[in-house]
């Protein structure tokens, strides 16, 4: 699924030197995934049940009904192919994201343009000892999703002694 | 420049440094009759819609309502009593004592730009607004302070804030009767530019609602139409051409621009005067824009994007960018450029998107007409169906769809032709836009985020858009490129990075 871009050697690194996340992440986005599922599938379950009481046409049961069928697809596809795509770098001089199911973005954000870092989790990452690493700058926010617990505190700890550094440096 | 005397012009400022004052009592006349507009659609409006209202709530309606205004005035006296301002050596203090306590501190350092505000109410009573803004993401669009003095203790405490901050010794004479403006704008030129610079997709659609409007009426006198549908298309015309139209009439009237130092002052206005300053380091990106019909007579105009330049205050909400130049030929453009923000001006030399891109386009094109043109004929077999339009109508209404074709095909060709970009040794420019251009220059140095993204149209053929976030500015958005090979995009974040590396960012160069 992945191209040799994205192929991980013995090291745990691409031959860019990125990282991939680890297997429980993509556990974890299926886990969200099913969840979005039951309930889109519960939306659909009273659309098909109602549309023609509350004064729907026919002709908004198939369009509705093939945005379901590629929607079920995506939730149930893009998991293995998100994880298998996301790969991360942290390096000196800049953060590098790569991740995309279908559209395939490359974020860089500059070390030096860092204000703050934000370490966060929800229930779901909770249970899978996951963490997202949220990095505001002056222009917006980035964030490395489905990191390790520890990887991911360690990923804020060391940025945010860069940037306390710079701070020291220019007051 | 700093030998200049209009610069070094004498005039010691007259301001009571450290000394609490108060605003002028007329912020609480404006915010008092602010609160009454408001309240009066809150208490008023829905008795006056009303068909046959309780007659209690005739009486009962107006007393809450004044009474609401009466309170509203006296907690804005309260606030205004226990409100002050004070301006120190080096920083601005605003002390609010009420319930919500308040003590604020602006640092002069910090201060990105002092704006005048001149309402209609603040000429009546002789006031003016002083608005500070500093350079924050958080509070790009509000200004830290807006503070309202009498019109010549704010000239003054601009002057002296001037001075301290961007070393300018300017009072309100020299800026208005002394120091020319950088390009000559007639006020002709100014309701040119109020025609013209709206994008063409908003004439269009005033053209079309006039059209309706004209028709109704004709039908009306003819026995037919209907008033409801004429109110609403000329209401639609009001509102998407004539208001904006008048907007920038108002504000640019008397428009004039000069540049002392590092600092671009900006003044103008009709009934409300706008006097905007800021640092030419606070510039993020500029923009030389062309509506179609302007460029067809040769017309473009420059705005830039600053950073710290809080618009919304005074109804200033139209002002997202500061206009630089108004609706101008290019040569003058380019020299307005030159003189005002030469930070900005580089040798440019632009690449087309590639031949591979014509693909991408090509194939979007198609893919996109047929998704309309598949949901246009639905909807039009579907207001067949329901007797909705007549079977010759639909005729026409099909032919029409299917049209839409050649008009996905053109745009994609004229876009594979028109789009490029050009990455410089200090900025990169992308040219974006069929109908109506725009070319963005960017400094390397404001760039905070990029993301340079492909997809499945794309990667086949190794090209990629980028999108660069800048500094948080009013009116910023991300700057977006065409489609380009990936290799040649990622130049913009290796030369950030570059930059950054040899040193030749410099963050003080931007404080």
């Amino acid at each position: 699924m992945a191209s040799d871009e994205f192929a991980i050697g013995k090291d745990g690194l691409t031959k860019d030197g990125y990282r991939a996340l680890e297997k429980r992440a993509r556990t974890s986005m299926y886990l969200r995934n099913l969840i979005v599922l039951a309930i889109s599938l519960a939306a659909y379950a009273v659309f098909t049940s109602y549309y023609g009481e509350i004064g729907l046409d026919a002709i908004f049961f198939w369009p509705v009904t093939a945005s379901m069928i590629l929607l079920v697809i995506y939730l149930l596809v893009a998991p293995a192919i998100y994880y298998a795509r996301y790969r991360y770098r942290i390096g000196e001089d800049r953060i590098d994201v790569r991740r995309g199911v279908i559209f395939i973005s490359h974020e860089i954000v500059p070390v030096e343009r860092i204000h703050q870092l934000e370490v966060s989790r929800g229930p779901i990452d909770n249970l899978f000892g996951l963490a997202d690493v949220t990095i505001t700058t002056a222009g917006g926010l980035a964030s490395i999703q489905y990191l390790e617990k520890s990887v991911a505190e360690d990923i804020a700890d060391s940025l945010n002694a860069y940037v306390n550094k710079i701070v020291k440096e220019r007051s | 420049m700093s030998e200049d005397p209009v610069q070094n012009g004498a005039g010691a400022p007259d301001i009571p440094l450290d000394r609490p004052m108060m605003y002028h009592w007329s912020v609480v006349l404006e915010n008092s009759l602010y609160s009454a507009f408001i309240l009066f659609f809150i208490f008023v409006l829905p008795l006056i819609t009303t068909e046959n209202p309780d007659t209690r709530l005739f009486l009962l309606l107006p007393a809450v309502y004044i009474g609401s205004v009466a309170v509203a005035a006296v907690m804005l006296f309260w606030r205004w009593r226990r409100t002050t301002v004070t301006f120190r050596e080096k920083d601005i203090l605003i002390v609010r004592d009420t319930i919500f306590k308040r003590d604020q501190r602006i640092p002069y350092s910090k201060i990105a730009s002092i704006n005048v505000n001149r309402g209609l109410i603040n000429r009546i009573i002789g006031t003016s607004k002083l608005m500070f803004n500093i350079n924050s993401s958080v509070n790009a669009i509000v200004p830290e302070a807006t503070v309202t003095l009498k019109a010549d203790l704010a000239d003054k405490v601009r002057h002296e804030l001037s001075r301290k901050i961007y070393g300018s010794n300017l009072d309100a004479n020299t800026e208005d009767n002394v120091i020319p403006s950088v390009v000559n704008i007639s006020n002709k030129d100014i309701v040119l530019h109020a025609l013209l610079s709206q994008p063409t997709a908003a004439a269009l659609i005033g053209v079309f609602f006039l059209g309706i409007s004209t028709m109704e009426a004709y039908f009306i006198t003819t026995g037919g139409g209907t008033n409801i549908t004429l109110i609403i298309a000329l209401f639609m015309f009001v509102s998407s051409t004539i208001i904006p139209m008048l907007v920038q009439l108002f504000h640019y009237y008397n428009y004039k621009i000069y540049r002392i130092k590092d600092t671009v002052y900006i003044k103008c206005g009709m009934i409300r005067l706008y006097n905007t300053s800021f640092k030419v380091n606070k510039i993020n990106a500029v923009r030389i824009k062309s509506p179609l019909l302007a460029r067809m007579m040769g017309k473009y105009f420059l705005e830039a994007e600053v950073v710290g330049l809080g618009a919304s205050e005074g109804g200033n909400s139209n002002e997202t960018s500061p206009l630089i130049c108004p609706l101008k030929d290019r040569k003058t453009i380019d020299a307005v450029m030159s003189q005002v923000i030469p930070e900005f001006v580089y040798d440019r030399h632009p690449v087309k998107q590639p031949g591979a891109a014509a693909n991408t386009i090509y194939t979007r094109a198609a893919i996109w007409s047929s998704v309309t043109i598949a949901a246009l004929f639905i909807s039009i077999y579907e207001a067949v169906e329901l007797d909705f339009i007549s079977s010759n109508l639909a005729i026409v209404l099909y032919v029409l769809s299917a049209s839409l074709t050649a008009v996905f095909f053109t745009h994609g060709a004229f876009s594979r032709r028109i789009v490029e970009m050009d990455t410089g040794e200090k900025h990169f420019s992308f040219l974006w836009g069929v109908v109506d251009r725009v070319i963005t220059t960017v400094a390397y140095d404001k760039v905070q985020i990029v993301r340079i993204k492909d997809g499945p149209l794309t990667r086949p053929y190794g090209l990629a858009k980028c999108r660069v976030k800048l500094l948080t500015a009013v009116g910023g958005a991300p700057v977006v490129s065409g489609y380009f090979m990936t290799e040649d995009l990622e130049v913009i974040p290796e030369t950030v990075l570059a930059r950054i590396e040899d040193g030749s960012y410099d963050y003080r160069a931007y404080l």
